[in-house]
């Protein structure tokens, strides 16, 4: 496993030489080549990386590459501590299975994006293979890290990364805006994590994810007895950038918005991977997490509200990538309400789960899009399972998946996280199991709309011929067609995995051994402690099975009623939407979170902003002036000193020597005879002198 | 004694010159007679000097009054007074 450190710079090397050489020189297909054969190395060591886990007796490895920080002195609460951070990589039950994760899913996705993006300029795809490779260079570091600092280099550049590919098509200003906003919402989040960091350090003296959990479960659990101390602060810390990557309440407003980027980017990083870097993060400080149960209650209720809000968003959009983004959003507060009930393992399941899913639906959805001629308004849709039959049968797999019908994978676990919600708390659950219900109906919506009924969109014999050879993609639309073969394959391989990968984590309950949970188990606890978060009371099976049963039924429930609305009576919807005015303008508008944020913050950032520059203009450019007319008066009042008292005097002087003058300057007759007879005089004189006084 | 009062009365500066002259020569005189009087050759060597400076500061004067006639048409020492302040 000493090779671990590759793994993320395959894609690395990939992006260096897309980047470098690549937009100068490489064809479409070398591009392509390029980052889809390091993404399949990469996930070619991965499994071997996890196979040689799997068979090692402790899991749990670690590798440092170099040293970052030299140790310094720091200080800490504990006195001078020293503060060192190596590249160090550590492969453990949670990493490894984040890894297959992301490179699995992320070379599907650049095996689909060769198909998608080739409607693009040549420049243009050697550029996109360049993010998408060093997104994934930078979601390995996050995953790999073996320290708060390394996975705060690879949290910040798939920030970045993320920025870079929304804003993909930065001509367009809607998406070079969103870019911006998902930039500078993921700040706010950053800002907690990076605070977080500090105070980690700062209480234990080190940032090594081990040490610090081993440190962790040494001090007192802040229940409401102990208070809100130390841990509490650096798990709430720690919370606020999960929110800020992880597109929770109140920061959740940059995931619908980051769908103006290409469809497979929307895929890979905002539904199966970084989106869930918070999750993960949250995960892999269980045990600081276990220890600060008022901050956990916190994680719980806004995973729960967010899975509410985004999911009741969701009915209503009739755009089919927001509507997968708002499912997304819905499905990430599922995820933490699991880790905030002590559900760490469920959560990663889940993630595991939604990654297969959410990535086959939003790459199914690219694949409509594509295959529409770029439209992605469901109601110009319709009928389209006649014309893309692979994307129809795919897409409805990963549907059933994510509304948690048995067999399938999200029925595992998602009712995991159901039963474990119902096990901590049952208003929680109801919560949860509402939001089940939604994702049912409008996942479903979202397939009636696209694929069933009939065909709502533009003709296309007009269209071509209105078009003709000179559209924006250089052919004509012949209509609704299924995507080429490179698309379509990782659209089978995902919804292979949307059926199967839920079988990693049957439950004891239907006769499961549950094993994803055990395979996890060492990541959440540490070493040589006794099992930390014990479940107190369990319920029976029969229960467990009665609260299965009667999420299958939410869900089917959901279902059906999404078929009544959009296929048997098409107009009931409309006549639904009629009677509840109300409600579902302010869900289309999406509670206009937008417009009160633009009201408050960003206009309260620019009146503040604006006020600044006042204070600048009046008082800063102010004093500067007044400065600079006071050296002008101070100058002035010198200048009429010199003028009148300095020249005067000298002009004073030259005056008396010249009036002076007057007197003497008679003498200057110019006549010798004068100069003569006075030197003559001049002699008497002396001479006189001479011989009479002396 | 005529000489100086020539310098000191007379207008033209030629005649000015002469009276310069006449007072040289009044003093080669008399140096030439204490000399003998008092058996003392310096006072004759002096007359030599005398001679020879004369000679060359009537050269000298002359060249200028020459050039001054030619600016000024005149060697009437009454218009000469551009030196005046």
């Amino acid at each position: 496993m000493e090779f671990i450190w590759l793994i993320p710079l395959l894609p690395g090397i990939g992006a260096l030489v897309n980047g470098v050489v690549g937009i100068r020189f490489f064809s479409k297909k070398t591009a392509g080549l390029i980052a889809v054969s390091t993404m399949a190395l990469a996930f070619v060591l991965s499994v071997v990386a996890f196979i040689e886990l799997l068979d090692a007796t402790e899991r749990y490895y670690q590798v440092t590459v170099a040293t970052w920080i030299p140790p310094i002195p720091l200080e800490t609460v504990n006195g001078l501590g020293s503060f060192e951070v190596p590249w160090a990589f550590s492969l453990d039950p949670l990493s490894s299975m984040m890894l297959l994760v992301v490179t699995g899913i992320g070379f599907l996705i650049h095996i689909y994006s060769v198909g998608y993006i080739d409607h693009e300029p040549r420049a243009g795809v050697a550029r996109f293979f360049c993010y998408l490779n060093l997104f994934c260079f930078f979601m390995l570091i996050l995953v790999l890290g073996s320290n708060f600092l390394v996975m705060f280099v690879g949290w910040e550049g798939v920030g970045l990364c993320s920025y870079l590919l929304i804003g993909y098509w930065y001509k367009k200003k809607s998406a070079a805006d969103a870019g911006k906003k998902a930039f500078i919402v993921n700040r706010i989040g950053d800002w907690g994590f990076i605070l977080g960091v500090f105070l980690i350090f700062f209480t234990f003296g080190t940032l090594d994810f081990r040490e610090v959990a081993l440190a962790a479960s040494t001090m007192p659990v802040e229940t409401n007895l102990i208070g809100f101390g130390v841990v509490s602060m650096i798990c709430l810390c720690l919370f606020v950038g999960a929110i800020g990557k992880s597109a929770q309440i109140p920061l959740y407003v940059w995931l619908p918005d980051a769908m103006e980027g290409p469809t497979p980017v929307s895929a890979l990083i905002h539904a199966a991977t970084m989106v869930t870097a918070g999750v993960y993060m949250v995960c892999r400080n269980a045990v600081l997490f276990t220890h600060a149960p008022m901050v956990m209650e916190i994680i719980a209720v806004v995973g729960a509200l967010t899975a509410l809000t985004a999911a009741t968003i969701g009915l209503v959009q009739t755009d089919i990538k927001r509507v997968l983004a708002y499912s997304t959003v819905s499905q990430l507060g599922y995820m933490f309400l699991a880790t905030g009930v002590g559900a760490f393992a469920a959560a990663a399941f889940h993630l595991m789960t939604h990654a297969f899913f959410k990535a086959l639906l939003f790459l199914g959805s690219g694949s409509v899009i594509h295959g529409m001629n770029e439209e992605q308004d469901m109601r110009q849709m319709g009928g389209l399972k006649r014309y893309m039959p692979i994307t129809f049968w795919t897409m409805s797999i990963g549907a059933v998946a994510i509304a948690g019908i048995p067999p399938f994978s999200g029925f595992f676990s998602k009712d995991e996280i159901l039963y474990r919600t119902a096990l901590h708390s049952w208003p929680l659950w109801g919560i949860a199991a509402i939001t089940a219900a939604m994702t049912a109906f409008y996942m479903f919506r979202l397939i009636n709309m696209t694929f069933l009924g009939g065909y709502r969109g533009p003709s296309w014999e007009g269209a071509a011929n209105k078009h003709g050879h000179g559209d924006d993609h250089g052919h004509a639309w012949h209509g609704p067609h299924e995507s080429p073969r490179l698309m379509t394959l990782p659209l089978i391989v995902l919804s292979v995995g949307a059926v199967f990968a839920g079988f990693f984590g049957v439950p004891a309950a239907l006769g499961g051994s549950n094993a994803i949970e055990h395979f996890l188990e060492p990541s959440f606890t540490v070493v040589g402690a006794s099992h930390v978060a014990e479940e107190a009371h369990h319920l029976s099976h029969a229960a467990e099975l009665g609260l299965m049963a009667l999420s299958v039924l939410i869900a089917v429930g959901g279902i059906l009623f999404a078929y009544r609305n959009y296929v048997k009576q098409p107009h009931e919807s409309e006549k639904l939407a009629k009677s509840f005015s109300g409600p579902h303008r302010v869900l289309t508008n999406k509670y206009y979170v937008d417009e009160v944020y633009d009201a408050t913050v960003v206009r309260g950032t620019m009146e503040s902003a604006k006020g600044l520059w006042t204070v600048d203009r009046k008082v800063v450019d102010g004093a500067v002036n007044g400065t600079g007319w006071t050296t002008l008066a101070v100058s002035w009042i010198s200048h009429i000193i010199d003028k009148y008292v300095v020249d005067g005097l000298i002009n004073l002087v030259a005056w008396f020597c010249g009036e002076a003058s007057y007197i003497f300057r008679r003498a200057q007759t110019g006549l010798i005879q004068n100069y003569a007879f006075a030197s003559l005089f001049g002699v008497f004189v002396f001479v006189t002198w001479y011989i009479f006084i002396l | 004694m005529i000489g100086v009062i020539g310098v000191l009365v007379r207008r033209n500066i030629i005649v000015i010159f002469m009276s310069i002259e006449l007072i040289l020569n009044a003093v080669n005189i008399n140096l030439i007679a204490l000399s003998d009087q008092l058996q003392d050759l310096a006072g004759q060597v002096f007359v030599v000097f005398v001679i020879a400076v004369a000679a060359a500061e009537a050269a000298v004067g002359l060249g200028i009054v020459i050039a001054f006639y030619r600016n000024k048409e005149t060697v009437n020492i009454d218009e000469i007074q551009i030196m005046r302040w």
